[in-house]
């Protein structure tokens, strides 16, 4: 089991290194000179010059990479805006607590409302509940998250007013008469429900398919066959290896949502990570971006090593080998 | 159930049919001759029986026809393009003019107006049925595309790694993990933004509209692992078979076994995965353009038209309404189409 960690720990760093290193070449396709963009307006061939130096554009991009992993590994730096001149560190420290609030109350509501579904839907196939089920699963991934986003501003914040139309409330700092924790979840009802849609059906729909997998197998025959009751089967023989593959898969949706809820921030205007990179991209302000991404890819690593270790604990043919 | 039960006989392959025609006389004049059917065949009959996917197979025809031919043959209808600029298309509010519209030709021909069926798209007055009906085309183009591309490629490296295995397959499956813990969107939007500008200008000579060239490399740099997992794991399994050893014995080629022996076992889920991503890239060309990453304007495609509806949406809602139904009933047709297809395929999956 030791030997499994340890192996999973050289691959998250691996990852990492790969990753930042894509990164980085994709960035330096970028046919705007990032120097003329930290000038201004009027930017002056000196101006630029020295910008050019001073952000160590002059450089091999090897050597701009190794800088940026000496700045970020040792002194955990992420470096300073293009644009604002704001510490990086600093925007997504600040955009990332909307993003986390918005990913994991999304995926609390999506669980809730999945697992129940899921699993009686598969204990009683082609039941009502199973056909209403795989009538909304069917929506769910049809639909698309920007267009939910739209109809609930449209229906349940503009014409019954029971919402505001987007915009983000801190949950510890009032800012402007907008804070606290009922002004927060106020604010997060309907982007939560808009983000759950889509993982909502996915989750019901896989969660139903493993439990039918589950229930077909032969040792939850032969637990019948014994005599034990239907809750002890079902809890411990069919749930027990079903539920399994959604640890999985939610620590990686997590992990993945953390950095890309994009659509769903536009549409509300939250002003999360996806959206923060957005604006960055569009104004070429390199730092900021790099900064997300490196977060979004520590975020996507750090939830599959929890589900690594979690799959130790839970599951004991992993210790095994 | 007379039929049900002939299909029962001849659905035990070849031989149980055969004995049935060889000793059909001796069964007596009453029985008809029991014909077998080919595995093709019986996908067709189960796939006719499930009403909901021939509804969404013959809706998904109705569109690719409407994508194909439905704007030109609308434009020469009403008599103006969809990329035509009309002043009167915008009222007295600065908005956009509702459905059933009779707009102003311009000064060049003083009274005259022109139908624009679902009103405008926005404050430059542009016809959104028109637009609708040419979107239609770029968005169906960027999905069918990807999912092209996608499943060659993600075919190609699922059957090499699951048939040579060894170092190839260990290559292959990093590849894949690796390509899985990408923040993808934000590499999407990343490659976008940067080089996308240049990939933009390329349209193969003006074929395809500008971005859609784009979209379709970054989906497909994020997308070919999808099917690439599944056919890796269906080789896997595959190549242990006895008809795979025996063409080996006879001394088939490595190629010639992956193409004569194990691909013929994948045409299933290969189908059955290409509907449904078909259904995930429309959505993604919809909300790629609707950040503003994806097909440029003047292009009209659904995602591009979905972004004009946040400007507008208080007042005029019905911008959001027209291509988010467009996408939504697209989506789930091939959905639909997508599980009838497996069911056909494999009967015994009741999903």
């Amino acid at each position: 089991m030791i030997r499994y960690l340890i192996r999973r720990l050289l691959w998250a760093c691996a990852l990492f290194v790969v990753i930042t290193i894509v990164t980085f070449v994709i960035f330096f396709m970028i046919p705007v000179n990032p120097a003329k963009q930290a000038c201004g307006q009027r930017a002056t061939p000196t101006c630029i010059k020295n910008t050019t130096h001073t952000l160590g554009l002059d450089r091999p991009v090897s050597i701009q990479y190794l800088r940026f992993m000496d700045r970020l590994v040792l002194h955990l730096n992420l470096g300073r805006s293009f644009v604002t001149r704001q510490s990086v560190n600093k925007t997504v420290l600040n955009a990332a607590p909307v993003s986390a609030s918005l990913v994991f109350g999304g995926a609390i509501v999506w669980m809730l409302i999945a697992l129940p579904v899921g699993i009686l839907s598969a204990l009683r196939p082609r039941s009502t509940l199973d056909r209403t089920a795989m009538v909304f699963v069917l929506i769910g991934i049809s639909a698309h998250p920007v267009w939910i986003g739209l109809i609930f501003l449209y229906f349940f914040a503009f014409k019954l007013g029971w919402f505001q139309i987007g915009g983000y409330c801190n949950f510890f700092h009032p800012v402007g008469g907008c804070g606290g924790p009922v002004q927060w979840a106020w604010h997060m009802v309907l982007p939560w429900a808009t983000f759950a849609i889509l993982f909502t059906a996915l989750y019901v729909r896989m969660i139903r398919a493993n439990v039918m997998e589950a229930s077909n197998e032969d040792y939850v025959r032969t637990a019948r066959a014994k005599g034990a009751p239907e809750w002890i089967v079902i809890r411990s023989h069919i749930l027990r290896n079903a539920l399994l593959p959604v640890v999985t898969m939610l620590g990686m949706d997590i992990g993945v949502a953390l950095g890309t809820a994009i659509f769903t921030e536009s549409v509300y205007g939250l002003p999360g990570l996806g959206k923060t990179a957005l604006d960055s991209i569009s104004s070429f302000d390199l730092p900021v971006t790099q900064g997300i991404v490196v977060f979004a890819t520590l975020s996507i690593i750090f939830f599959n090593l929890i589900v690594d270790l979690l799959y130790a604990v839970i599951d004991p043919r992993i210790r095994l080998t | 159930m007379p039929q049900q039960e002939r299909e029962l006989v001849s659905s035990q392959a070849g031989l149980a049919a055969a004995i049935a025609v060889e000793s059909g006389p001796d069964l007596g004049e009453g029985t008809e001759p029991v014909k077998a059917r080919s595995y093709w065949e019986q996908v067709w009959i189960r796939f006719k029986r499930d009403r909901v996917a021939m509804a969404s197979g013959i809706f998904i025809v109705f569109l690719v026809l409407v994508a194909l031919f439905g704007g030109p043959l609308a434009a020469a209808l009403l008599g103006h393009g969809p990329n035509e600029i009309f002043f009167a298309g915008v009222n007295s509010d600065l908005l956009p003019v509702g459905p059933w519209t009779h707009v102003a030709l311009g000064p060049d021909h003083p009274g005259k107006t022109t139908l624009f069926i679902l009103g405008a798209d926005g404050t430059l007055g542009r016809d959104e049925f028109l637009r609708l009906l040419y979107g239609a085309r770029v968005s169906l183009e960027v999905a069918v595309l990807s999912t092209i591309t996608v499943m060659s490629i993600g075919v190609t490296m699922g059957t090499i790694a699951g048939y040579f295995r060894g170092w190839i397959d260990t290559i292959i499956s990093r590849i894949i993990e690796v390509t899985m813990a990408f923040p993808a969107l934000l590499f999407i939007i990343a490659l976008a933004a940067t080089i996308g500008d240049r990939l933009n200008n390329f349209t193969l000579g003006g074929t395809f509209g500008r971005g859609v060239i784009t979209l379709v490399m970054v989906f497909t740099i994020f997308g070919w692992y999808y099917p690439a997992r599944i056919v890796r794991s269906s080789v896997l399994s595959l190549r242990e078979k006895e008809f795979v050893e025996a063409a080996r014995m006879v001394g088939a080629s490595d190629f010639r076994i992956m193409r004569s022996h194990v691909l013929p076992h994948l045409v299933a889920p290969i189908v059955v995965v290409s509907t449904l991503i078909v259904a995930g890239y429309v959505l993604a060309e919809a909300g790629l353009s609707f950040l503003g990453l994806g097909v440029k304007l003047p292009t009209a495609s659904w995602g591009v038209l979905l972004a004009a509806a946040p400007d507008f949406y208080l007042s005029v809602p019905w911008l959001m309404v027209w291509p988010g139904l467009a996408v939504l009933f697209t989506t789930l047709a091939f959905n639909l189409l997508g599980d009838g297809l497996r069911d056909a395929f494999d009967p015994r999956s009741s999903h």
